[in-house]
């Protein structure tokens, strides 16, 4: 419709535009054409020429007949006078304008001519009228009258023909008014028709118009909205936030908190339960959190801004303290278990809280809930964080330590560092524990804790986890026979790669015998991975590698652990040992392990001893191998033979040291 | 128009009871009547005429096949002479032609009352012996009919009339 008025509009545009030109062109002819009829007006002059002539003519006649009866001067001098001005009219009617008349019909000029001839011939007669005799003048007076039939019908007609002229002139003009009345006509039948297209155009552009802000506001509406859930979106989201960081930098609002969610175990429900429950879920989030935020009087919009995150803008004009509760109370309504389908799903919910600051920039408070929730993630769930600058240091200290780790891998940069475990009743080295180390060239020393963490999420903990071992392997080769090592493995490594195939490789690779590597495993792996981790550390054992459990007595330490596969070692987490001195209890824990274990054929190994008095305690406790400080801190493969010294010193001292209080005593 | 000739016949008839005038040097040429200083006639002479001064207009006239060159005095001058105060002249012809013509004409066109044509004095045979000549080319408008008929040849008197 709109497309074929459109055309229609050109068309008629078009055909209007040659209309006026097609008026234009007949009215500048009619106008030029009017412009030659004044023109002819102007000769009506013709007829005044004319009738003067007819006049003088008669007026000479009369006074030539006068004086042939009166004979008297004063008439032969009218005679005279009127012989001059009708020579002067015969050179008027020399003019053009009078030859254009004489023109009109042939016999005109001859009668003209002739009329001229004749009165050329009688003029100086007439002249010296007085001097001639009687009958001279009686001839003149027939001569005369012949020019004077002569010049009145030259002059009636010439009358004739101006009445004649002008009458046709003015049927001409008639015609032309008639025309021009016409063209008017046209023209305000052209500009009506042209008003009416205008308001017929500008009522399709109204409607138009209409639909154009209709479809702009619905646009804008989804634009802004996420479909899921019905809450305003990303785009939303930072379009209010804008605002709202605009108003704070203006000192319009006192100060501005970003709260950012993200449920907890939302991929297993998408996963395991399929994507129309994680879509019913992330609605009735969605109603929660607008429902909840809708409850505060200092909220300012909330919405969904990615899979599962959330985020709520409130001011702080109730004080940091309120919107701490608030962030608490929202987490706690997305953390209530949901109904979906008549089955109820658990997820839990953590929030990263960012207030503005005087001295930090609130653009960034966005970005500051965001590592603030990711901070709660990373430490232990489900709980709201307010954020604190440090976190963001960190943050970009994860993220270096992220961006560098593979690289680091690739040029051994990450090496092994041995801690040396001793015997306690023989005070020989029996071993050492492998410890990843990297020293960062800007960073420096960063804890493994903190990088294997890291690895674990990226899945670089494989070929880390392969590179650590391998590198073990060759050093401990040199190491005194029958020294063993043991290796800590991740979860991730049982979970992604075939680790009893890479153990299996680095074995024959490096030739290190399996009956001295001892792999340690954390109670973790027996909680996430329980099946599989007790067949792959089955097949290890097979081989001849000894399994340990390490960081026993720390989570939650399940009898049943110990049941479930036949372990070679148990190392007691140095929480224990720490307190052994000063707390009865946890060394009266410590023997109930060792008593437990040595009953069920395993060894067992105590952390941490730091000093004499732990290493004694341990001892009398039954602890086969210690390993700490006291003995040794993990040292590169370089100072493994001053370390071993080191530590058969530290022994030696101590049985001495123990002979010496024995002695005492009895 | 039939009004005007019997004008024309009625003032014929008045000069040829008066009598013909020569125009010859040294006679009268021109009575200027009406509305003017004193109130009786001031009759003039061609002398009396040039000795006011003269203005030239050069231009065509439906009457002429070539532009001519028109020498004579400005009729301003004739009527400041004769102290006319009237609005319109009377123009009376020695053919009996008779025309009217607004005062207001002479300043807006500076009209004279031409004695010579191309140098020479014009005798009665050729439009003599004084003619009321328009600037016609110098503007559009004076090429019409009202302005063809005040310019009256062969003058002979002028009243000055309210």
């Amino acid at each position: 419709m709109a497309r074929l008025s459109k055309n229609i509009f050109n068309l008629l545009a078009v055909a209007l535009a040659i209309a006026f030109l097609a008026i234009y062109v007949v009215h500048s002819n009619v106008v030029s054409d009017t412009d030659n009829a004044l023109d002819r007006s102007s000769r009506y002059d013709v007829a005044w020429v004319g009738a003067a002539g007819r006049l003088e003519s008669l007026h000479l006649q009369n006074a030539l007949s006068n004086f042939i009866i009166s004979s008297d001067s004063a008439d032969a001098s009218q005679v005279v006078l009127f012989a001059d001005i009708l020579t002067s009219r015969f050179k008027v009617f020399e003019a053009p304008a009078f030859q254009s008349f004489l023109d009109r019909k042939e016999r005109r000029r001859p009668l003209l001519e002739k009329a001229r001839g004749r009165f050329a011939a009688i003029v100086t007669d007439l002249k010296s009228i007085e001097t001639l005799p009687t009958a001279a003048r009686e001839n003149l007076k027939l001569e005369l009258e012949k020019v004077n039939a002569a010049v009145d019908r030259i002059g009636a007609e010439a009358q004739m023909d101006s009445v004649n002229e002008v009458a046709e002139i003015r049927k001409e003009l008639k015609k032309k008014q008639y025309l021009q009345k016409w063209i008017a006509t046209g023209l305000f039948g052209s500009i009506a028709l042209l008003l009416v297209i205008a308001a017929v155009q500008n009522r399709y552009l109204r409607v138009a118009n209409r639909k154009a802000v209709r479809n702009a506001d619905e646009f804008s509406y989804l634009a802004h909205h996420d479909n899921l859930t019905g809450l305003p979106n990303r785009m939303a989201f930072n379009k209010a936030f804008s605002a709202s960081v605009a108003r704070f930098k203006d000192g319009v609002s006192d100060g501005l908190a970003v709260l950012a969610f993200d449920l907890d175990g939302f991929k297993a429900v998408n996963d395991r339960l399929g994507h129309a429950t994680g879509d019913a879920l992330l609605r009735q989030v969605a109603d929660r959190m607008s429902h909840t935020c809708s409850g505060f009087p200092n909220a300012i919009l909330s919405a969904r801004i990615g899979g599962d995150e959330f985020v709520a803008m409130l001011d702080t004009a109730l004080g940091e303290e309120a919107v701490l509760r608030q962030a608490e109370q929202l987490r706690a309504v997305l953390s209530a278990h949901y109904m979906i389908d008549g089955a109820a799903v658990i997820v839990g919910a953590s929030v990263g809280v960012a207030i503005s600051k005087p001295d930090r920039d609130p653009a960034s408070l966005l970005i500051d809930a965001d590592i603030a929730l990711s901070q709660a993630k990373s430490s232990g769930k489900d709980r709201a964080l307010l954020f604190d600058p440090a976190m963001h240091d960190l943050f970009l200290r994860r993220a270096l330590i992220q961006a560098e780790l593979a690289c680091a891998i690739d040029n051994d940069q990450i090496t092994p560092h041995y801690q040396i475990k001793v015997d306690v009743r023989t005070g020989r080295v029996t071993g050492a524990e492998v410890l990843a180390r990297w020293t960062h060239p800007t960073l420096g020393p960063i804890s493994p804790g903190e990088f294997t963490k890291i690895a674990e999420q990226s899945g670089l903990i494989v070929p880390l986890g392969r590179k650590i071992l391998e590198k073990a392997c060759r050093d401990a080769l040199h190491f005194p026979a029958g020294m063993g090592i043991a290796v800590n493995l991740s979860v991730v490594q049982f979970v992604r790669g075939d680790l009893v195939q890479t153990v299996r490789d680095v074995l024959a690779d490096t030739g290190f015998p399996a009956d001295r590597l001892t792999l340690e495993v954390t109670e973790s792996l027996m909680i996430t991975e329980e099946g599989r981790a007790v067949e792959i550390l089955s097949q290890f054992r097979k081989m001849g590698i000894a399994i340990a459990l390490d960081d026993f007595g720390t989570g939650y330490s399940a009898l049943s652990y110990l049941r479930q596969f036949e372990w070679d070692e148990l190392k007691i987490d140095r929480s224990f040992v720490m307190e052994i001195e000063e707390d009865s209890r946890a060394g009266s824990i410590v023997g109930s392990i060792v008593s437990m274990a040595h009953q069920l054929g395993i060894k067992v190994t105590a952390e941490g001893a730091e000093t004499c008095g732990q290493v004694t305690m341990l001892r009398k406790a039954g602890c086969d191998t210690i390993q700490g400080y006291h003995f040794g801190r993990p040292v590169p493969f370089s100072d493994f033979p001053a370390a071993m010294l080191q530590a058969v010193a530290a022994s030696a001292k101590l049985k001495v040291m123990e002979d010496a209080a024995d002695s005492a005593v009895a | 128009m039939i009004k005007t000739i019997r004008s024309i016949l009625f003032a014929c008839a008045a000069l040829l009871a008066a009598g013909a005038l020569p125009a010859a040097a040294g006679n009268v040429i021109l009575t200027i009547e009406g509305d003017i200083a004193g109130g009786a006639p001031v009759d003039m002479t061609l002398e009396d005429i040039e000795a006011l001064g003269a203005a030239t207009i050069v231009t065509k006239t439906p009457w002429h096949e070539n532009a001519v060159t028109f020498e004579g005095v400005p009729l301003s001058a004739l009527l400041e002479k004769a102290g006319a105060t009237g609005t319109i002249l009377s123009v009376l012809a020695l053919n009996n032609y008779r025309s009217e013509m607004p005062v207001s004409d002479i300043s807006e066109h500076g009209v004279i009352l031409a004695y010579k044509q191309d140098g020479a004095y014009m005798p009665v045979s050729d439009k003599g012996p004084l003619f009321i000549v328009y600037p016609f080319d110098a503007d559009p408008a004076l090429k019409d009919e009202v302005y063809y008929a005040r310019s009256a040849w062969q003058v002979r008197s002028i009243t000055v009339e309210d």
